[in-house]
């Protein structure tokens, strides 16, 4: 399918442009839908550029919340001064994603839009409840990670959550993609504890009963006693779901060490 | 179409690119600037890399127009007026280089980490260049450059950009992405071609309809077996056969240009599309259809050959292609009878690709005026490939095709190969009359690249009470995929059975390898080709006779090492090593990668909570192949000797052709080095040329540690005749007898007088007053066939590091000590060192092709689901040599190019072991030394 490519000037003209032509995508940095185009493994009559979108950029932090524009790349957010300062987590989940090239263009919107299932960004994201902000709504997290929760046309414009007063996220990579074989995001918000995980079935997810079971304050020496089940983990050509579930148990017990050092 | 404006390299330029052009393709393309590289299809390899607005981008992952009024800079960007970019320099003087494939991408992203004003480490610069993959250097020299640029840069001066030996000749291209790959040439008038392939693993072909792709606007044709075979084309055959332990044939079936009722492997290429463009090719082959009866798969060599197993080959029974023995099998049986101590072994050699960063490319000419092919090609050896697709596939008569290849991107083996690909193409671009292009994806490479080991092996080795090796029996499958490749016989058989010995005192050796065909890809030489295997199987059955005896492992091998004294030593399996010194490299590696104090540094890492193993390996290998006489009576059906001709042009300008071939060696410095130590030419007088069937004397390429210690032996030679023709001419000039004539430091001289070279070479183009039995002209050729094999050895040494709790593991520590004979350049020793290391590295940690086991499908077919190192994955390789000169060429050279890759899986793979506690195989991924760790924890609870 030959492809057109549209540099939107203004977000209803992304948007109107996604809306009537069917097999419109919106790209952004284009680190995953780019290659997956040139390779043949997807397909776009029309791509809509929204990188040129003033209202789609843009970091925020104060001491409550945090907004990343849609379209700020990994690099930016891994080096803004602002999130260095009230969020480091977050440029730490910036500056471990792909490669430099990539994170040179690679955007949050576009990581999250196109890697629902394995993007590092989703399993912060769960863990603060964000909220993201289209030109259509506004959608908690959770509701994206539904299946078919998304338009065509919809765009994301910026990410909103609340600011943790301590954070870490910790993944071990696939040796050849780096993606998180499994991923764990703790947080403290308003002196709770959340938690985030990837490499269980339907996660990214939060796990509310291990939030509510868990006191930060007990040191864990054996990560068993974290109960993350092998058969609710993903199994597959990367790893075992009981390799997975004692990674998770582990990176849980570090993270939450994490945590613990932060305060 | 849109009209892109940018500045591109500092000057402004306007374009109209297609909507959906990338911009590596116009950068390549449209601009012709050829530097930009494409090596895989998952935005991983960084070979594209360009800098665009300040930032290093990858532009497989850009679209053209994304580049709208950007500054974008390519590696043809990066010298200025005609000097170097300081970071050139220093990539060219540590030599961290060799294919050049991977550098121009690399240079752009190294030089953005390079002036980063944060503090670097060591370990930092690794990690910075994460996005950028080499297949040949390992990585340490190009950390090297970055640091000794900074050095440099902060001390405000270029101090640093010499004296690290590398400087090769061919960097002057390569750094400048200058350099020749096949994919870069671009034709008038050129087509492009694209191949569908099969998705199943095993199939009837009911039927393929063409008509749609025909007819989609822009297509040129689309061609299949049938048409092919109306014009009784053939294949590559089998170009090494062996018999059968019972004296029968083996049953040899090689691969179809195109799969014609059958198909056995994915990836098997079905038809070809021509088209006016590569996306248009795509398209219309996206439009054929093809119906399958899918039959069932057999992609494991130990359930494939047997009565269950689907049948590839209709007439290889049980698909046993071969069933092959060396050695007495009562006799050894009986030692093992009869013997104190037996140690059993059964290990899998995982399967691995040479996966080189440079894809295979062909792009095939036809002049219809003189009937000529010219075929320009990713190949280690332009003469064969004219030679087999001329008499095997019958395209045309060997002089009608010319082969053509210029700089190629690695290699390791895998371009050893006449491939379907540049046959067909070569047969397309007569059909429609124009030049066809083709260009592998990755995923393209993963399925029809040959792949490399897959020898399944059982092993007893008896002792006796003090731990003297008596014998050792090996019985392998070796998987050789769906079809039979040109060397895929010998490289599980004589090349993996005569390694068994050694460097050690065996007296008895019996080895029995059946190959089995399979519904996967052809396997075939992979770098080290069977010796890998062999030495991996010696080395870790050896730790496992230590660990069962009870007896140290490095005493164990030091009272088993063949003593200097005994050389020349005839080996048990046929060959004879004609020199080494293996307790020198023994003893030397020991000291040098400080193994007594290893408790120490496992102290230390207990304290940080990590398991410390350390790994001890010999190797010897026979590599600089071959002798002939040998080769032709172990069944090949070629010489393996070396050409050279050397011709001094008029004006004084040496040019040297050779028949082998360099896919990243640096065999135009090598050589010339060889050369200048012999006729104190100045560099710029010598010009090497290879790779071109047009100049080069027919020879055999470059493959098997040979390019060295065969073709250049065959320069030292054609040397050696030229002074011999140069003593006449200057006899003449100089009124004297020849005889009395000597040759050195650029003159010759008799007692009375003498003549410079230059006057000698001017005088060969003017012979005005020659003598009649004089010949004009100042040109040699010398055919050069080795008395033996070369047997370079040596000792490596390696240390791991491994997290118990998620099971991953890191080497740290990595020595190696080898012995390659005489060495002429010490800086692309310790290259092809590295790189064979990280690539051993790679197959013992991380590199494994998979299939799926019912269905056949290829589960990693891309370099996202195929690991290669990566900078951070490969540690700090110290390199020493020991010396002992091969006997019997004129260099006294032994060959280096394989030995890293020989070397180091065993070395990683006990040093894992050690560590654990258990052998558990490779790739030791980090998910089986977890299993294994906590097995083991388990058992030692219950």
């Amino acid at each position: 399918m030959a492809t057109d490519y549209l540099l939107a000037g203004s977000l209803d003209e992304a948007s109107e442009a996604l809306s009537t032509e069917a097999t419109s995508l919106a790209l952004a940095g284009g680190q995953s839908l780019l290659p997956a185009i040139r390779a043949g493994r997807r397909e776009a009559g029309l791509l809509v550029d929204v990188g040129a979108l003033q209202e789609l950029k843009g970091i925020q932090a104060d001491a409550q919340k945090i907004v990343i524009g849609a379209t700020e790349t990994h690099f930016s957010i891994a080096n803004s001064p602002l999130l260095l300062e009230l969020c480091p987590v977050c440029c730490r989940v910036a500056g471990a994603i792909g490669d430099a090239q990539v994170r040179h263009r690679g955007t949050i919107g576009g990581s999250v839009a196109e890697n629902l299932q394995s993007s590092d960004w989703v399993v912060l994201l769960a863990g603060l409840g964000a909220t993201i902000v289209s030109n259509e709504r506004r959608l908690g997290i959770e509701k994206l990670l539904e299946p078919r929760a998304r338009s065509n046309s919809e765009i994301f414009r910026y990410l909103e959550m609340r600011r943790p007063e301590a954070a870490s996220y910790r993944k071990l990579p696939n040796r050849a993609s780096g993606h998180a074989i499994a991923g764990v995001f703790t947080a403290l918000v308003d002196g709770d504890l959340r938690i985030a995980v990837t490499g269980l079935e339907d996660s990214p997810r939060r796990l509310y009963d291990l939030e509510s079971q868990l006191e930060l304050s007990t040191e864990f020496d054996d990560p068993k006693t974290l109960q993350i089940e092998p058969e609710n983990c993903i199994e597959d050509r990367y790893a075992s779901g009981e390799y997975r579930a004692a990674m998770i148990q582990r990176l849980l017990m570090q993270s939450l060490s994490d945590l613990r050092s932060q305060l | 179409m849109p009209l892109l404006e940018l500045t591109l390299n500092g000057e402004r330029r306007a374009i109209d690119v297609a909507a959906d052009r990338f911009l590596v393709d116009c950068i390549r393309e449209d601009f012709r600037l050829t530097g930009t590289h494409v090596g895989c299809d998952t935005v991983q390899c960084g070979a594209c890399t360009v800098r665009m607005n300040g930032k290093s981008v990858k532009s497989c992952a850009t679209l053209a127009i994304q580049a709208q009024n950007a500054e974008i800079t390519t590696i043809e960007g990066l010298a200025s007026s005609g000097s170097l970019h300081p970071l050139q320099k220093a990539f060219s003087n540590a030599h961290a280089l060799q294919c050049g494939f991977c550098t121009p991408g690399m240079l752009i992203r190294a030089l953005e980490l390079a002036d980063d004003p944060e503090e670097l480490t060591h370990a930092s610069i690794r990690k910075g260049l994460g996005g950028n993959l080499c297949r040949c250097t390992g990585y340490n020299n190009i950390v090297t450059a970055i640091e000794d640029y900074r050095s440099a840069v902060r001390a405000d001066s270029d101090f640093a950009y010499q004296g690290r030996g590398g400087e090769r000749i061919e960097d002057q291209r390569l750094v400048c992405g200058g350099g020749r790959f096949t994919a870069d040439a671009y034709l008038p008038q050129q087509a492009y071609a694209c191949f569908l392939r099969s998705s199943v693993a095993h199939g009837v072909i009911l039927s393929i309809e063409t008509e749609e792709a025909q007819s989609t606007a822009g297509v040129l044709g689309v061609f299949t077996a049938e048409d092919l075979s109306s014009h009784g084309l053939g294949q590559p055959d089998c170009s090494w056969k062996i018999p059968n332990a019972d004296g029968s044939s083996m049953r040899s079936v090689t691969r179809p240009l195109l799969a014609k009722d059958r198909v056995r492997y994915v990836g098997e290429p079905i038809a070809i599309v021509v088209a006016e463009s590569e996306v248009c090719a795509k398209q219309a082959r996206d439009r054929i259809r093809v119906s399958f009866e899918e039959l069932a798969a057999t992609v494991n060599a130990q359930e494939a050959p047997g009565l269950m197993a689907p049948l590839l080959h209709a007439d290889v029974p049980e698909n046993r292609a071969f069933e092959w023995e060396m050695g007495d099998e009562a006799s050894a049986n009986e030692v093992m009878a009869s013997a104190a101590h037996t140690v059993e072994l059964c290990v899998p050699l995982n399967r691995v690709q040479a996966a080189c960063m440079e894809p295979r490319a062909a792009l095939a000419e036809y002049a219809p005026a003189d009937g000529r092919f010219t075929l320009h090609v990713t190949t280690q050896n332009p003469h064969v490939a004219r030679r087999v697709i001329a008499e095997d596939v019958g395209l045309a008569p060997e002089h009608l095709i010319d082969v053509v290849s210029a700089d190629v991107g690695g290699s390791f083996g895998s371009k050893i190969f006449v491939y379907s690909e540049e046959c067909v193409c070569l047969w397309a671009a007569r059909e429609i009359g124009r030049p066809v292009k083709w260009v592998a994806t990755r995923t393209e490479s993963f399925q029809q690249d040959v792949h490399g080991r897959d020898i399944q092996a059982r092993a007893s080795l008896a002792l006796d009470d003090e731990g003297h090796f008596l014998a050792l029996q090996v019985f392998a499958t070796a998987n050789l995929g769906a079809y039979l490749s040109p060397f895929a016989a010998i490289v599980p058989t004589f090349n993996f059975a005569t390694m068994l010995v050694g460097p050690y005192r065996t007296p008895e050796i019996h080895c029995a390898v059946t190959g089995v065909y399979t519904n996967t890809t052809p396997v075939d030489a992979y770098r080290g080709a069977g010796r890998p295997d062999a030495t991996y199987l010696l080395e870790t059955i050896i730790d496992r006779a230590a660990t069962e005896l009870g007896m140290d492992r490095v005493e164990l091998r030091r009272r088993n090492l063949i003593p200097k004294d005994e050389i020349p030593y005839q080996t048990p399996a046929a060959l004879v090593y004609d020199s080494g010194d293996y307790q020198a490299h023994f003893d030397k590696a020991l000291a040098l990668a400080e193994v007594p104090s290893f408790q120490c540094r496992r102290k230390e890492s207990a304290e940080r909570g990590l398991l410390r193993g350390l790994g001890i390996v010999n190797y010897l290998e026979a590599c600089g192949i071959g002798p002939s006489a040998i080769a032709g009576a172990l069944g090949a059906e070629y010489g393996l000797w070396e050409a050279a001709t050397l011709r001094f042009l008029p004006t004084g300008v040496l040019e040297v052709f050779t028949g082998s071939h360099s896919q990243g060696q640096g065999h135009e410095t090598a050589f010339t080095k060889v050369v200048q130590e012999r006729l104190a030419l100045p560099q710029e007088n010598i010009l090497v040329r290879h790779g071109d069937t047009r100049s080069t004397p027919v020879g055999m390429g470059t493959y098997g540690s040979r390019s060295l210690v065969v073709g250049g032996s065959a320069i030292v030679v054609a040397i050696d005749k030229l002074i011999e023709k140069g003593r006449l001419i200057a006899a003449h000039l100089m009124f004297c007898e020849a005889g009395d004539v000597v040759f050195g430091e650029g003159e010759f001289r008799s007692s009375q007088d003498s003549v410079s070279l230059a006057k000698v070479i001017s005088a060969a183009y003017a012979p005005h007053d020659y003598p009649e039995d004089l010949e004009p002209g100042f040109e040699v050729t010398c055919f050069y066939d080795p008395a033996n094999f070369t047997y370079p050895s040596g000792t490596h040494i390696c240390e791991v590091e491994i997290d118990p709790a998620t099971g991953r593991s890191e080497v740290v520590k990595y020595t190696a000590v080898d012995d390659f004979g005489k060495v002429v350049s010490p800086a692309i020793v310790d290259g092809q060192v590295h790189g064979g290391v990280a690539q051993g590295i790679g197959q013992a940690l991380m590199e494994e092709i998979r299939y799926e086991p019912l269905t056949g499908q290829l589960l990693t077919d891309s370099l996202w689901n195929y690991a290669l190192p990566r900078a951070t994955d490969i540690p700090v390789i110290q390199t020493a040599r020991t010396e002992s000169v091969c006997e019997h060429n004129p260099l006294g050279a032994k060959g280096c190019g394989e030995a890293g890759a020989i070397a180091a899986p065993p070395a990683v793979s006990n040093a894992i072991a050690d560590a654990i506690g258990q052998h558990i195989g490779m790739p030791a991924s980090s998910e089986r030394i977890w299993r294994a760790l906590n097995q083991s924890a388990e058992s030692v609870h219950n």
